[in-house]
């Protein structure tokens, strides 16, 4: 008995033994992958690379309409809801406490997109230190201007909303760690506003000059020299520096920039058009993998009972953009005076209102559009605090973008892509450089930038007696921009870009037409307000926001903007 | 005499040797008579008196105390065990006749305490340790264990905020708050580390909460204190085998009343016309509601009515214990269903327990607790939380009381802001959420004891323990897409897929498993030295965790029921995911007794702890602790000084020990992967991303340094116990998040942990307790508890520009913070002579708030003033009545809190600050409870409770807010219980030991400042699943 308790007893603290040496905290997080993984293999590599062109993403106007959509912070297009959905848009126009200091409110981004910046530097100095090495220099450089066009895209998101920015631009900081160690890496001053483009256009010039002018079948979608010069086009306009906006611009054409025939089919996925002239740079989203909630979150109410499901109708277009868009043969439209030429105030207009909105009457997916008071895709006043519901405001519904005929938007979600960077926008910065820069001199090649893209959708061309000077100019060009390019957040950028949010937004009020059916079947239309009752707020200072206090409390050089 | 004794061991030795293989015991002529009493003399009836080493051989004591049992040899020993009382074993030393007394339990200065890694005698206690047993525990039949600690143990606070079955457990903190995140204690199950709310309360021996430094030998992990779960072992003696039921009805504990449809209609278009609206309810409409008009979907329905109803919760136990000297076991069956008050919301769970002691060699002793549970959780499809989007209750809510339930031959649904709602059909079409789990747990235990071999080894014993546990959970989830009959504001009707579901479903299945291994070999000694007892501990400890998930979704079910994956049509974007951990701890810890005559105690543990959440170089750390008593009642001239005082005990200890529950691996650089997040050449791809921007290799654990002093007396033989502990503890190094200390611009790529938290924390614990007995019918017992913590912040990181009169330093943790509110607005000169709003519109009637700092503005930032306390309250008491006549016996148990607050409005978890159902009238487009209306603003009722009477969600009033904040102190009758024991007499020719039936209830009654919600309710809900009153009918049985 003894001799096996003691044998019993030897087993055991051999066994104890046995597992106390056995480490049981060296544990790694084996649910990631490590950088010597990332940089293995060239398709790893690729997916490591391709991630910096998700500061694009944060701000697709497709993807992200519940919370950048940009336009309906301007007076062409309206959300419905005051925070539903988590939107801001109305709160922010009209609330006198949207704005505080310590934070841009509504636009605050200074935290994310430094975020994506410091990736970005990461990304270099890693491109440097395994790249190199692994890829050779020449497919190096190619990874260096992409990344570094993304990285000037995400510093222009920073300055359109801030100014001048704080120039952060290598991980190795004053003593090799740019991880806060050193006084001299915290603090650090803002560039003036226009050091800040002058960065920008720099980094997006070396990166025009490395980056290929296409991509093999399987990368299309990533940058391309066109989307360098594209961009380049649209931020030195920022910038003031004309002369550089219109070489760009031109270059942009010698690269292969062309509008496509039809406008309409720009925005349509399966349009059948061969767009790729014309789109510079586009997010793309796949059925079945890739989607986002388009369709759903703006298509007209009426859809609610077609689809037997919940549509939103978040954005609608105001009666300030529909008036805009000119009849086919070139002449304004007019409230009080349409009727004298026109049946209807919706016919007879020019293809791209057509193409961007939904009105009383219109056909969409086989049925007739209502829109007035008791239709089926009925008005319903806006109110401060609340929702429409899913209705219009304005009495119109967005058309760009919508894929009519996807049935299956609830199922499927949506994929149309968001074509961030047009040659038609290109062709209209082109115009306003030319014209800033001298329009006496320049009307010619002004005008001429303008009617290409008006020529596209049969628009008679503008002539120096309807633009004699850069004045009437510029106005006729703030009209094509705001048509062109409604619905593709550019308006409320240039807004603050013209100095001009001070007279369009503040004080003002979106408007809608309330449209009223009589027995006999004819409609009255009645335009009003649709901010539930106050004006819309612009501050001057809000054409700078305040900088974030978790920066300017923590970098002692950097100082916020006036008045904040 | 002599000689007979002699002849008869001769024979005895003579009859072992000849049938101890078959097992036979022959009969001897020996007979011993006796009686047993209580400690006032009082015969004890059914007691039982079985012979040691032979537990078959047994009686029961008569109706006098009684008893007579024939044993081989009056060299015998006698074990006379009696529910209630201390087991006694009496030698006869050749006694024919004995007279036995046996002690109560409860009362015992003996009584051993279950305390980290072992157990000591309480009168040898030098921490702050304080128990409950089985008796106490089971008051009232309850679905899971922490349910049933409320009110029973000084210093522990509990909140109970929910009521859904399967997720209706009770938080519990030890001594209030230590840490900014974090502060559940540690649960400890037989020796190892598990989750409470799986066992099953019946197999519970005892439960003991060590809160000062006696938590300090768990190291890392013990500075919330810790909760150590014993279940029950079989004892030496004949079969006992218990049969426990109980059917219980549970009620909503509180509920407001929503308006009905004539008054919902009332006061909905007198709030339109407030807000300059035209009236929404017709007379035609009003007519057609109240008409119930078959032809249109207007009708009354009370929705609230319809998603609730009364629970029936079953639970059925049966227990077997018993044994010999050799071998004892104890094993258990379980079963409880339960049916909650929402309907479609069920939880069941039985639980299988073997637990078995076994003498397997000389000196050598196997010990095995094998326990496992199944437990089904059946939710509907639609999820239900408190804040949850499409929460059935909050679509109860949101409805209005003037449709039909069903018109057109399919639910209908209200759409009064942006949803879908029809709680009863989220309820019953919705597919459902199905959980099962099932767990085996094991302990091992092989404990060798050398006190045999030689004198010198005399006390030590050496063991080797291990534990196993493997536990899998398979989710099915089933969204069923339904449609719903609709009406809208604008009174558009239609046919649409419920909020939330779309076409053709969806079924995800997951599959969760685990494992758990530890191993621990241990030696203890335990030894009197004449007037000196000295005992020592020291253990190694190696435990590791390994846990994966695989999830699996498909789209598409063209039936009522998925069956399973294979049946969807669609692939979603992200068809399957999976995910794994591993965590590991390693320990050594030891400690050291020293009581000199019962007189002087003193010990010493420490523990010597290694993580794996922090980087090697910072792993390890060492947390000692000690402490001393003093039973000054042993001095002779205590007790000369004070006759009538029994016992007195005063004691302090010191300990640290720490938190290491923050997020692991932050020293390693690690990389993510969003998947399917970019498009290029017409394919999705992946995208890598760096997930954790800067390397952490110096973080480390907070450290709580723990103080406690202490006194325990009993006064008069007992009749007035009193313990009575002071504590001050403080912890620093709390990791806490220091994003405000860099600038932004840095990209994430500075630290933003640290440990630089610090906080204190104080308060005492008083427990009084009187046992009395009045005569041979009556007696009575009373227990007292009340305890006091309060933290406070010493040090935390805020920004620089955070104004002073803001200042969190010197206020507790969970302190509220929100504007403080200066009325309602009754005059328009009010309005304009009013800085900015924080956000909203404001009319009369709405609320008013201070600008602090004078700035004009009315903001968070500056704004915001202390304005309550936290969820967790300072002051915990309650009060244990217990009385007893004849057979008869009632217990009730009143607890209450105080100092905590709840809110109604103000910021959900997501960030939002948003009003609720609670707050704002016609909210979300949907009904309102009567208060709030009836309450509101009108120019009629200018001396409001309530803001303005309005159909416009006013942002303005929803801001955290002085005005929101209610008050969350409470008394209830938690427990009562009256039951009936039937008299032995009566069941002394049935098979029966013990018949006990009983009756009782558990929040039956509760005082509070605000009766439209449970006082324990979470803070800014839509309406959350009520916690629950119930009544139970039970019986207990015992052969």
């Amino acid at each position: 008995m003894k001799k096996r308790t003691v044998k019993i007893l030897i087993g055991a603290v051999a066994f104890c033994l046995g597992v106390t040496s056995c480490d049981v905290l060296d544990l790694n997080d084996t649910t990631v992958l490590s950088d010597l993984a990332v940089w293995d293999t060239e398709s790893a590599t690729e997916m490591y690379i391709t991630a910096a062109y998700k500061t694009f993403t944060d701000v697709s106007q497709v993807a992200n309409s519940r919370s950048v959509y940009y336009d309906s912070y301007s007076d062409l297009m309206k959300s419905t809801a005051w925070d539903l959905y988590s939107h801001q848009y109305n709160k922010a126009l009209l609330q006198t406490s949207a704005f505080t200091t310590g934070s841009a409110g509504a636009f605050e981004c200074w935290n994310d997109v430094y975020g994506r910046i410091r990736r970005a530097n990461v990304l270099l100095d890693e491109i440097t230190r395994y790249g190199v090495s692994r890829y050779g220099e020449d497919w190096c450089n190619i990874r260096r201007a992409e990344v570094r066009l993304c990285r000037a895209f995400s510093y222009y998101r920073l300055i359109r909303v801030y100014g001048g920015v704080v120039l952060r631009t290598e991980t190795s900081g004053t003593n090799g760690v740019d991880d806060g160690s050193y006084e001299a890496d915290i603090n650090r001053k803002r560039a003036t506003e226009a050091e800040s483009w002058d960065f920008v256009i720099k980094e997006l010039q070396w990166a025009g000059e490395h980056l290929p002018a296409s991509w093999a079948a399987s990368w299309e979608g990533r940058a391309t020299q066109k989307t360098a010069y594209g961009l380049i086009s649209r931020m030195a306009l920022f910038a003031g520096q004309w002369q550089v906006a219109i070489d760009a611009a031109n270059k942009v054409k010698s690269l292969g920039g062309e509008l496509a025939k039809d406008y309409a089919k720009v925005f349509q996925v399966d349009g059948g058009q061969d767009n790729s002239k014309e789109i510079l740079f586009a997010l793309y989203y796949l059925k079945g993998s890739v989607t986002h909630n388009y369709d759903r979150y703006n298509r007209p109410f009426g859809d609610n009972a077609v689809y037997n499901t919940q549509v939103y109708a978040e954005h609608v277009p105001t009666a300030e953009l529909a008036d805009l868009y000119e009849f086919k043969d070139g002449t304004e439209f007019q409230w009080n005076t349409y009727a004298e030429n026109h049946a209807d105030p919706y016919v007879d207009r020019e293809p791209r209102f057509q193409a961007t909105v939904m009105y009383n009457g219109c056909k969409w997916e086989g049925r007739t559009i209502q829109t007035y008071v008791g239709g089926s895709d009925g008005f319903t006043a806006f109110t401060q605090s609340g929702s429409t519901n899913g209705h219009t405001c304005t009495g119109y519904y967005l058309r760009k973008y919508l894929q009519e005929n996807n049935s299956t938007f609830v199922t499927d979600y949506s994929w149309q892509y968001d074509a961030v960077l047009r040659y038609a926008e290109v062709l209209l910065n082109k115009a306003e450089a030319y014209a800033q820069l001298d329009y006496d001199k320049y009307s010619a090649e002004a005008l001429g930038a303008l009617n290409e893209v008006r020529k596209r959708v049969g628009l008679p061309e503008k002539t120096l007696t309807d633009a004699s000077d850069k004045d009437s100019f510029m106005a006729l060009l703030r009209k094509e921009r705001c048509v062109e390019l409604a619905g593709e957040g550019f308006r409320y950028w240039d807004l603050r870009r013209w100095k001009l949010a001070e007279n369009v937004v503040n004080g003002q009020n979106a408007h809608g037409v309330k449209i009223t059916k009589a027995n006999d079947g004819t409609f009255s239309y009645e335009k009003l307000a649709c901010d539930g009752g106050s004006p819309r707020i612009f501050l001057e200072k809000y054409y700078y926001f305040s900088l974030p206090t978790s920066e300017t409390a923590n970098n002692k050089l950097c100082e916020n903007n006036p008045y904040w | 005499m002599k000689k007979q004794i002699t002849w008869s061991i001769r024979l005895v030795a003579l009859l072992i040797c000849s049938f101890s293989v078959l097992g036979i015991w022959a009969q001897q002529a020996a007979n011993v008579q006796g009686t047993v009493y209580d400690s006032n003399n009082e015969p004890l009836v059914g007691s039982t008196v079985s012979l040691k080493g032979n537990p078959s051989k047994g009686t029961i004591t008569n109706i006098d105390g009684q008893f007579s049992l024939s044993v081989p040899s009056l060299k015998a020993t006698l074990v006379i065990s009696f529910i209630g009382y201390q087991t006694q074993e009496m030698p006869l030393q050749g006694r024919s006749k004995i007279v036995v007394h046996l002690k109560e339990d409860s009362k015992v200065l003996d009584e051993v305490v279950v305390v980290g890694y072992g157990t000591q005698k309480r009168g040898n206690l030098t921490g702050s340790v304080s128990s409950v047993s089985a008796k106490e525990l089971m008051k009232a039949p309850m679905q899971n264990v922490s349910n049933l600690l409320t009110g029973k143990i000084s210093g522990l606070t509990s909140i109970q905020s929910s009521g859904n079955p399967g997720a209706d457990g009770t938080a519990l903190y030890v001594r209030g708050m230590n840490a900014f995140s974090d502060n559940s204690p540690m649960v400890i199950v037989d020796g190892v580390a598990r989750p409470m709310d799986y066992v099953n309360p019946n197999d519970i021996e005892s439960i003991s909460v060590l809160k000062d430094a006696s938590a300090a030998i768990y190291g890392v992990q013990g500075a919330n204190g810790v909760i150590l779960i014993t279940t029950k072992s079989g004892g030496e003696g004949p079969a006992t085998i218990a049969y426990d039921a109980s059917l219980t009805m549970t009620k909503n504990t509180a509920m407001p009343e929503f308006l009905n449809a004539s008054d919902y209609m009332y006061w909905n278009n007198k709030a339109r016309e407030m807000d300059g609206l035209t009236p929404l309810w017709t007379a035609d409409i009003q007519n057609k509601v109240l008409s119930n008009d078959p032809n249109s979907i207007w009708g009354e329905t009370d929705w609230l009515k319809k998603v609730f109803k009364t629970g029936l919760t079953q639970q059925h136990n049966i227990s077997a214990s018993g044994g010999t000297e050799k071998t004892k076991y104890f094993a258990s069956l379980g079963c409880m269903d339960q049916e909650g008050t929402l309907k479609n919301t069920s939880f069941t769970r039985y639980n299988v327990r073997s637990n078995l002691d076994v003498q397997v060699a000389k000196n050598l002793r196997f010990t095995t607790n094998i326990s496992g549970y199944r437990s089904d959780r059946d939710w509907p499809g639609t999820a239900i939380g408190n804040q949850g989007e499409f929460d059935p209750i909050r679509q109860a809510i949101n409805s209005v009381p003037v449709i039909k339930s069903e018109f057109n031959g399919l639910p209908t649904a209200w759409m009064g802001s942006s949803y879908y709602v029809n709680g009863y059909a989220a309820l019953t079409e919705s597919g459902y959420k199905r959980q099962t789990r099932w767990a085996l747990d094991s302990n091992y235990k092989l404990e060798y004891d050398f006190s045999d071999l030689t004198n010198v080894l005399k006390g030590l014993k050496s063991s080797i323990f291990a534990a196993y546990n493997y536990i899998n959970t398979t989710d099915s989830n089933y969204d069923r897409y339904y449609e719903l009959y609709y009406v809208n504001k604008n009174f558009d009707e239609g046919v649409a897929g419920a909020s939330g579901f779309s076409k053709g479903g969806g079924y995800s299945k997951s599959a969760s498993w685990g494992d758990a291994w530890l191993f621990r070999p241990q030696i203890n000694y335990s030894r009197d030295f004449d007037k000196s007892h000295i005992g020592a501990l020291f253990f190694y400890e190696a435990q590791k965790k390994y846990s994966n998930t695989m999830t699996g979704t498909k789209r598409g079910y063209y039936s009522d029921d998925p069956v399973d994956l294979t049946l969807g049509t669609t692939f979603p974007e992200t068809p399957v995911t999976g995910s794994h951990s591993y965590t590991g701890q390693a320990s050594w810890a030891g400690r050291l007794n020293y009581a000199y005559n019962q007189k002087y105690l003193a010990e010493f543990a420490f523990r010597y702890d290694g993580s794996y959440v922090f980087a090697p170089e910072n792993r390890w750390g060492f947390f000692p602790s000690v402490s001393a008593g003093w039973v000054i009642s042993q001095e002779d001239f205590f007790q000369k000084a004070l006759p009538f005082v029994d016992y007195f005990k005063i004691r302090a200890s010191y300990g640290e020990s720490g938190n290491d529950n923050v997020t692991p691996y932050l020293y390693n650089s690690t990389f993510a992967v969003a998947n399917n997040s970019m498009v290029f050449g017409n394919s999705a791809t992946a995208q890598f991303y760096s997930k954790n921007p800067y390397i952490y290799r110096d973080l480390t654990w907070a450290t709580t340094h723990s103080y406690n002093l202490g006194v325990e007396f009993d006064l008069w033989n007992q009749k007035l116990g009193v313990e009575f502990d002071l504590f001050y503890q403080l912890t620093e190094d709390i990791l806490e998040s220091k994003s405000g200390s860099y600038p932004t611009s840095l990209g994430g790529y500075y630290p933003s942990y640290q440990n630089s938290g610090k906080v204190d924390n104080r308060g005492f614990e008083l427990t009084l307790k009187h046992n009395n007995r009045i005569n041979r019918d009556w007696s009575y017992r009373l227990t007292g508890n009340f305890s006091f913590a309060r933290n406070r912040v010493l040090k935390k990181a805020v920004t620089d520009n955070y104004p002073n009169y803001r200042s969190v330093l010197g206020e507790s943790m969970n302190a509220r913070y929100g504007f403080q509110t200066l009325g309602l607005f009754q005059s328009q000169d009010e309005i304009d002579n009013y800085p900015a709003a924080p956000s909203g519109n404001i009319n009369l009637g709405d609320l008013k708030y201070r600008d602090v700092n004078g700035d004009g503005i009315i903001n968070q930032q500056y704004d915001y003033l202390k304005i309550g306390y936290g969820s967790v309250p300072e002051i915990n008491f309650s009060l244990n009545m217990e009385v007893t006549y004849k057979n008869f016996y009632a217990t009730m148990l009143w607890q209450g809190v105080t100092h905590c607050d709840y809110e109604l409005s103000g910021v959900y978890d997501t960030g939002v600050t948003a009003a609720t159902s609670y707050t704002s009238p016609f909210g979300s487009g949907g009904n309102s409870p009567y208060y709030l209306i009836e309450g509101a603003w009108t120019p009629e009722n200018t001396n409001a409770k309530y803001p303005r009477l309005s159909t416009i969600p006013n942002g303005n009033n929803a801001w955290r807010s002085s005005w929101w904040v209610v008050n969350g102190e409470y008394l209830r009758l938690k427990n009562l219980n009256i039951g009936y024991n039937f008299p032995k007499s009566l069941l002394q020719k049935t098979p029966f030991s013990r018949v006990n039936i009983y009756l009782a209830g558990t929040n039956l009654l509760t005082l509070s400042h605000f009766k439209y919600v449970d006082p324990e309710s979470p803070s800014v809900s839509n309406g959350y699943y009520p916690q629950q009153a119930t009544y139970s009918l039970g019986l207990n049985v015992t052969f």
